[in-house]
């Protein structure tokens, strides 16, 4: 058997194996799928369901509870607070996410080879690193089929003010732009990990417990020798079967959050006391538009391109078409107010302005398994914003918009650049925007020296031997892009230098 | 017995890779998790269990009904539109934190007793008329108090996220994903048997303003990074 959920654990509590890896992510999915490739014994433990492309679908009533934490109710505390998604399921949050495909600038890597001083997590290092993963998930430009008019009015909005647009690489292998991104790709085209860096682990003959929660390390002689874990029973979710896991070594890839709660409560990452700091998430506001003819943003992929223009402010602009229910739920209105626009679901298209973190959060322990999370965005941040929205406004009013619904509290609706123009630093107070992040990362980062960083180059947690990280939570610093393909080629690198330590002391003891 | 150290750590056997029984069983998986479907069911069959409802005392689902016909829109009419949306609702919650589960009962109470510490009126929520309810919890929603407003938020995209799920819902904003779906789904698996694209297979442009702007400035053409 190599996939074991709820009932099997009726039967077997107890698992061994070379490496165990707590989560299928971007960065879990993607070590396991290198260890095991090695010719190690892998095994996952995975929070989330098992569900294959053949269950995804356009319905909200299960796939969020199925797909997504906490059914979607996650959020970030700060002023202003900010709502946040994360998958909970084989895959985790590739799954749902939007498949860009982008590189870590090299800008950003000359950082992180000075403070990591280690070569390999430099432009030259990782470049290689990237095409492995690029190739894996077939990072490419979208096919025509797969484009719709809302990509049309935003890349060639931008085209029209002389400003640069750039035509995403994404995660996609024939993508028909389906745009059910979000509830999982039905068709197969996203390459989430689901359907590239996990179907290779398991050929490779990794196992993966699901439905598993690992809630703490196993410890013995000062070294990390497994979790111990525990299932819901999953009609009540009340009841939990305790599991236990061991290996010679454990890679923690949790996501951002999750990996330094798990950290935190094994009292860990003290010589820095950097565990759980650092964090950072893009955070991002949305402005929908409403033009005078149909749009139907809901076919064509999402994301097509970037407005780059306003890249050297750490700006970005995209469009991200969502299904009615989220639009009806994040709008301001209720009653006949909401119906009267989502009459026009067909005429409307949601864009976003994506800000590079100036700052960084925190995440602690919380009470009842629950992590707190901290962030708040800086005055910088505020200004950017309110001058991204207007920006993006004058996109919309130049394509022909007649209207628009802006992410501040009180000042919602926009007729007309007029209108827009009335939102400044001060007429909009800086806890009424309404923001919403999709990529959290930082928070267990690399380093070169135990004093300020938690994991050493290797991947590994300077104080605690056989313990390793590989996932979002990596990042020295922010990347300024959607994170993925960076967060996979660090986990390949900390998968591939584990085998190599792994697999040298299988052949001097043999 | 006590296993060697190295500075790995103890030292274990070495242990052959998985066998082959193992990785056919892998294989097999690996192909099962990108196998597509043109289902897209509602409630798909693939062996996970959804919860059962998180409890809620008759009292409760009587305030969350009240709050529900205050929040949704009057048309369409939709069957069993409250018990629907309360069943969502309730279903999705034991996926939720515990303390956020529990804070959402105590929104659901605040806020059907909204008229009363409110000063409007001297009954609950559920006793008013859905346009007089409605109008109160706008009221509430423009407040300078933060949780107050917060509240109607929160309730808000709770019982309107199931709303715009529903099929009489999506059916009358003409939104029918089902039927572009299964097409998407059939080209894609032309395409990667080699088929080729049809005219038919692009999406749009859907209005003239559109067109004119694809004439305008041509799309740039596919290509390699
Ligand atoms: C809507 C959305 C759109 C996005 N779009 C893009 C995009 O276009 N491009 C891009 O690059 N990025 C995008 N992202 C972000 C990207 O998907 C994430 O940054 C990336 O998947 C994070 O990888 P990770 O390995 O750190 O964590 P995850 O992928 O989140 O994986 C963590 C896994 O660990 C599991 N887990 C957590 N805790 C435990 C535990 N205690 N025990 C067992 N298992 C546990 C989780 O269930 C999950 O499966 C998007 C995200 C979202 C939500």
């Amino acid at each position: 058997m190599s996939l074991y959920r709820h009932a099997d654990y009726e039967r077997e509590r107890s698992f061994h194996a070379d490496v165990v890896i707590v989560g299928t992510g971007a960065g879990g999915a993607a070590a396991g799928a290198v260890l095991a490739e090695a010719g190690l014994d892998v095994i996952f433990v995975e929070e989330g369901g098992y569900h294959p492309t053949s269950s995804f679908n356009p319905y909200m009533s299960e796939s969020v509870p199925r797909l997504y934490r906490d059914a979607g109710t996650t959020a970030i505390l700060g002023r202003p607070p900010i709502p946040y998604m994360e998958g909970r399921c084989v895959g985790g949050t590739t799954v749902i996410n939007g498949g860009m495909a982008y590189r870590a600038p090299d800008d950003v890597l000359v950082g992180w080879e000075r403070l990591t001083g280690d070569a390999a997590y430099g432009p030259g290092g990782m470049a290689p690193l990237f095409a492995e993963v690029e190739a894996t998930i077939s990072a490419r430009r979208q096919r025509p089929e797969s484009i719709g008019d809302d990509n049309r009015i935003m890349h060639l909005g931008a085209k029209k003010l002389g400003w640069k647009s750039e035509v995403n690489p994404r995660a996609q292998d024939h993508c028909v732009g389906t745009n059910n991104c979000v509830l999982g790709c039905p068709t197969g085209g996203k390459q989430s990990a689901l359907v590239s860096t996990m179907p290779r682990a398991m050929r490779a003959g990794a196992r993966c417990l699901t439905e598993l929660r690992a809630e703490r390390l196993i410890v013995e002689n000062g070294r990390c020798v497994g979790v111990v874990g525990r299932s819901p029973d999953p009609r009540t979710r009340r009841r939990f079967t305790e599991v236990t896991v061991r290996g010679d070594a454990v890679v923690v890839a949790a996501g951002a959050i999750h990996t330094p709660y798990l950290l935190l409560g094994q009292r860990v990452g003290r010589p820095s006391r950097q565990l759980g700091r650092n964090f950072l998430c893009h955070p991002n506001a949305k402005v929908m538009a409403f033009y005078p003819f149909d749009v139907k943003a809901w076919q064509g992929v999402s994301q097509w391109s970037q407005v780059r223009e306003f890249r050297n402010e750490g700006i970005l602009f995209a469009e991200n078409m969502i299904p009615p229910w989220p639009a009806g739920a994040a709008m301001p209105w209720h009653g006949d107010a909401s119906m009267a626009l989502l009459e026009r679901y067909n005429q409307m298209l949601v864009t976003g302005v994506l800000v590079e973190d100036s700052t960084t959060g925190r995440v602690t322990r919380g009470p009842l398994g629950m992590p707190l999370t901290r962030y708040d965005i800086t005055d910088w941040d505020f200004h950017r914003f309110v001058e991204g929205v207007k920006r993006l406004s004058e996109l919309h009013f130049a394509m022909g918009a007649d209207m628009l619904v802006l992410p501040f509290r009180g000042l919602h609706v926009a007729r007309s650049m007029d209108d827009v123009r009335k939102v400044t630093v001060d007429t909009v107070k800086r806890k009424h925007i309404e923001l919403f992040t999709v990529h959290l990362m930082g928070t267990a980062r690399l380093g070169a020296r135990p004093e300020d960083s938690v994991v050493d180059p290797n991947g590994q947690l300077w104080d605690l031997p056989g313990c390793y990280v590989a996932d979002a939570s990596l990042f020295p610093t922010a990347v300024g892009v959607n994170p993925q393909v960076t967060i996979m080629a660090l986990a390949y690198q900390v998968g591939r230098r584990l085998a190599d330590r792994l697999l040298g002391r299988r052949a001097r003891a043999a | 017995m006590a296993r060697a150290m190295t500075p790995e750590g103890p030292e274990r056997p070495a242990r052959p890779r998985a066998p082959r029984a193992m990785e056919d069983i892998g294989a097999r998986l690996a192909e099962e998790m990108s196998r597509t479907s043109e289902a897209l069911a509602r409630h798909p069959a693939d062996g996970w269990v959804f919860a059962d409802p998180y409890p809620m005392s008759r009292d409760l689902v009587g305030a969350f009904h009240g709050l529900i016909r205050a929040v949704i829109p009057s048309a369409p009419a939709v069957p069993d539109v409250e018990v629907r949306i309360e069943q969502q609702v309730r279903r999705m919650m034991p996926y939720m934190q515990p303390l956020v589960a529990f804070g959402f009962t105590l929104v659901l109470r605040a806020l059907d007793l909204a008229p009363l510490w409110r000063g409007r009126a001297p009954r609950r929520l559920r006793d008013m008329t859905p346009a007089a309810a409605s109008a109160l919890l706008e009221e509430l929603e423009r407040s300078r108090i933060g949780p107050v407003s917060d509240m109607v938020v929160a309730a808000r995209a709770a019982i309107l996220a199931p709303y715009y799920d529903l099929d009489e819902v999506c059916a009358h904003i003409d939104y029918q994903p089902l039927s572009f779906m299964r097409d998407r789904i059939a080209l894609r698996r032309r395409l990667v048997g080699g088929g080729a694209v049809r005219p038919s297979d692009l999406i749009g442009p859907y209005s003239e303003q559109v067109a004119t702007l694809v004439r305008d400035v041509p799309e740039e053409p596919e290509g390699a990074q």
